[in-house]
């Protein structure tokens, strides 16, 4: 008896691993799906009773018909039945794989052919969020879809170990820094310095797409981790409890006039000569010589004294002393609101840090200029006590510096360019920082001008969108994890979302940055965890 | 082929022979013979498509000796319901041999597994491409016979090709699917890509009816019915059981169709065939053809792969039963693979 077999009617083509290679995989799905580039897949071997994780990487129109041109015709105007042979082709990156214990690790392997893709559930992500560290900046997205029930948190511990972020302005750039700051003024994990010289960090103002903004003062659960020091009046100060900002002669060194300005030949001789020479001796040097004197042929006739900061800089022209002595002029008068003879907030401002709060140096309506110098000179000081700490540690306790700090620097290519020697607080900060707890905060959109030797130092990366295709490329080749094959998501990442790479989590995440506002109204609904909760305060 | 006279005489003499059938004025020439006007040309107005069950059957020859040939075939039916595939189903892969012998020995077994009954006149080994299609006709019939019993009422079953069996043993087949059609009011159509129909001596009908219809203006999807008496020749009367139609069923459609119905039909069933038609054959990729005949062809088919599949299959178990390599290249090997290697 002949007989007719009803061939499958599911279609189980559709959602199973096809290839390619541990590096990277492909499954198609229905043509009308809709997926999209950044979503998070789980596959599901049951043969190895394993569970891999995978992101879209692309996607393409594909079919199985030989005409490779039958879209195309001139008379294709419908189609019937084209579920089963014409489908989307869906690249994915795999991001590793967790075994039936629950453990992570790295896709060193490959799923089984036809292993079922399907969308992980939050359950899922268990093994991610007990692998995320403290510092909360958003919620885990993949694709659209944002996961609520997986927090990005990034592990306090790496981030002395440098950070990056990177996106062109519109993005989100400032209000990732202020849920940043938030969420650093909650844990207290290490201390936080940011300057901001346009004012926006303390109280808000308006976003650069013209939205009103709040600031880390409305933060009021958070507050007794933030100081902020600034050179506003007395109104202000007193209403959010700010401190006044002085910066003192002595905070100065003749070397940040290189950070300010860029100097010549004989004028870096003056500046190298005056190297360790206290800042208040130098500005009154300055303030009173006569740059006609020099060069000093004749000492004695002169009445230079040998030692003498005249005698030092002798042979110099007058020209460099002149102009030298312009820049430091320009340097006091401009910075008069808060750089003065005597009496200093840097002790206070550095107590601070190692008190692990988040301390702000709000200089609203002050210059580049100033904002520079004044992140230098507590940069430099920063790092000449943690250096001191760290003179004073046994042999075996060297590595584990006591205070770890994190300095933000905003537009960090005007101070961590190549080849730029002038910077060179900033650089050694990059470079031997995390020896000494310090790490660095690079905010730039334009990576390709940072030093990529300074770029190699960082560890966590939050790429914000960035449309050069130039500094995408260089910072998918600096971070620590693989991102090469993320470039369509990176180029398409909307505002307020972010790629995270950082050493302390598996894999880069895709992330929707909490709207600072949302973020903020959240944390002072929970009561801040006081560092004695749970003590025994009792006899 | 440069500077070689005796080449393109022989060239010039088949584009003669060829010019012969299709002449410069063929549609001038089959307007006065056929007498056929505008008004016999009949709109398709597609509509719905309701349930339509297309048929297709695939053979190949797996094997083949100086003796015997081994051939492969199967059949396959693809049901739409307003063109969603509602099921889709497939005969086994099955084997014959053709020869060695005068008669197919396993015509008879096949016809009886199909119908119950054994055929009344056997199929001749001879012509091997003939006894394969008879043999993948046979298993087609059945199918289609199982169709015409299953459908709901109203459906439409098409077979790919004609309303006319090649073989005596189908007559009374193919007669039991129409009465079962007629019986369960099922639409039956054959749908043939090709025909060997020609009028005045040769002239191939297809392209001087689509010829007309353009010289008179007439918009596809139409459809005319074609009167037998201007044609060349007679089919043999006793294995024809369609009326022959011809039809172009979309705008762009690259070639009309020759549509067979079944003899005793309705003018309003003919207009709701052609309509139904229409209606499925708007695919983008094959315009004018109607789209289940389509799918079934593509699930029936026996692609390169399916056929590597078997050969190999084949040879691991023809030596397991001790036949050796030499002995199987000796009877099936072709010096045209050693040919084509150089």
């Amino acid at each position: 008896m002949m007989n007719l077999h009803d061939t499958e009617t599911t279609d189980s083509s559709k959602y199973r691993l096809v290839g390619r290679s541990v590096l990277g995989y492909r499954f198609i799905a229905p043509y009308d799906a809709t997926l999209y580039v950044g979503d998070i897949k789980k596959i599901t071997d049951k043969t190895k009773d394993v569970t891999f994780f995978a992101k879209i990487t692309d996607l393409s129109h594909d079919s199985n018909f030989a005409d490779t041109r039958w879209d195309t015709r001139v008379y294709a105007e419908k189609f019937y039945g084209l579920g089963e042979d014409v489908f989307i082709g869906v690249d994915a990156v795999p991001l590793g794989f967790v075994d039936n214990k629950g453990g992570f690790h790295k896709p060193r392997t490959i799923p089984s052919k036809f292993s079922t893709v399907e969308d992980p559930t939050a359950e899922d992500f268990k093994f991610l969020t007990e692998q995320m560290g403290e510092i909360e900046v958003g919620y885990m997205r993949s694709g659209q879809d944002i996961i609520r029930e997986v927090a990005v948190r990034i592990p306090a511990k790496v981030l002395p170990q440098h950070m990056g972020v990177f996106a062109t302005t519109g993005m989100g750039k400032s209000n990732f820094m202020k849920t940043f700051c938030a969420s650093c003024m909650k844990h207290q994990k290490f201390g936080l310095l940011i300057v901001d010289p346009h004012g926006e960090y303390v109280s808000g103002g308006k976003s650069s797409t013209g939205e009103p903004t709040k600031g880390l003062v409305h933060y009021t659960e958070g507050r007794d981790g933030l100081a902020i020091f600034t050179i506003r009046g007395d109104n202000d100060r007193k209403r959010y409890g700010m401190n006044t900002l002085y910066l003192e002669y002595d905070d100065f060194r003749i070397n940040d006039l290189s950070i300010l300005h860029d100097v010549t030949g004989p004028q870096h001789d003056i500046i190298e000569a005056f190297a360790d020479i206290k800042g208040k001796e130098i500005i009154e040097f300055f303030q009173t010589v006569d740059p006609a004197i020099f060069p000093i042929k004749d000492t004695l006739a002169a009445g230079v004294k040998e030692g003498s900061l005249s005698w030092k800089i002798r042979n110099s022209m007058g020209g460099p002393v002149m102009v030298i002595k312009r820049y430091i002029d320009n340097l006091v008068n401009g910075n008069k609101a808060f750089f003065r003879q005597q009496g200093s907030s840097v002790p206070d401002i550095l107590a601070n840090l190692h008190d692990n709060r988040v301390v702000l140096i709000d200089i609203p309506d002050m210059s580049e200029r100033s904002e520079l110098f004044v992140l230098s000179i507590i940069t430099r000081m920063i790092m000449e006590k943690h250096r001191s700490e760290a003179r004073g540690f046994g042999i075996d306790d060297r590595h584990e510096a006591s205070h770890q700090v994190l300095i933000t620097i905003e537009e960090a290519q005007r101070v961590l360019a190549s080849g730029g020697s002038s910077t060179q607080v900033f650089r050694e900060c990059a470079m031997e920082g995390r020896k000494f707890g310090v790490g660095l905060c690079v905010i730039t959109q334009q990576p390709k001008n940072v030093d990529p030797k300074v770029l190699a130092q960082i560890n966590t990366f939050v790429i914000m969108g960035l449309g050069d295709r130039g500094d995408r490329d260089i910072i998918m080749g600096s971070a620590k994890q693989d991102l090469s094959r993320m470039e369509i998501e990176i180029q398409t990442l909307d505002r307020g979302e972010a790629i995270i790479s950082t050493i302390g989590i598996p894999f880069p995440v895709s992330t929707r940055i909490h709207r600072f506002e949302d973020y903020i109204t959240e944390l002072n609904r929970e009561k801040k965890q006081k560092i004695t909760d749970g003590l025994d305060t009792g006899f | 082929m440069p500077d070689d006279p005796e080449y393109d005489a022989a060239v010039n003499t088949a584009i003669d022979k060829i010019q012969a059938t299709i002449p410069k004025n063929l549609v001038q020439k089959f307007r006065v013979v056929s007498k056929i006007t505008r008004v016999d040309f009949q709109p398709c107005n597609p509509g719905e498509c309701g349930e339509i069950c297309a048929i297709d059957g695939s053979n190949v020859m797996l094997l083949e000796s100086g003796s015997m040939a081994l051939v492969l075939f199967r059949a396959a039916q693809s049901t739409f319901l307003n063109l969603e595939r509602t099921r889709r189903s497939l005969t086994p892969l099955t084997f014959s041999i053709i020869g060695p012998g005068v008669e197919n020995q396993d015509f008879p077994g096949l016809y009886k597994d199909c119908f119950g009954e054994v055929p009344g006149i056997p199929v001749e080994n001879e012509d091997r491409t003939r006894a394969a299609g008879i043999l993948r006709d046979t298993i087609e019939y059945w199918v289609t016979q199982t169709m015409a019993g299953s459908l709901g009422s109203g459906a439409l079953l098409l077979r790919d090709g004609p309303l006319r069996v090649s073989h005596a043993s189908h007559d009374t087949v193919l007669t039991r699917i129409e009465n079962t059609c007629r019986l369960r009011d099922i639409g039956l159509a054959g749908v043939s890509k090709r025909t060997t129909a020609t009028w005045g001596g040769g002239h191939p009908i297809l392209p001087s009816v689509n010829g007309l219809a353009k010289e008179l203006g007439v918009k596809a999807p139409w459809w005319i019915k074609v009167d037998t008496e201007m044609l060349d020749h007679a089919q043999f009367p006793r294995w024809q059981h369609g009326q022959m139609y011809i039809a172009c069923l979309h705008p762009r459609a690259k070639s009309p169709l020759k549509i067979d119905l079944p003899v005793e039909i309705s003018p309003s069933s003919v207009r709701n065939i052609m309509d139904r038609l229409a209606a499925c054959s708007g695919d983008g990729r094959i315009p004018g053809y109607p789209y289940p005949l389509f799918d079934a062809h593509r699930t029936v088919v026996l692609t390169e792969e399916i056929v590597e599949q078997v050969r190999s299959d084949l040879m691991r178990r023809i030596a397991e039963t001790g036949i050796e390599r030499q002995t199987y290249d000796i009877l099936f090997g072709d010096y045209h693979d050693e040919f084509a290697r150089y």
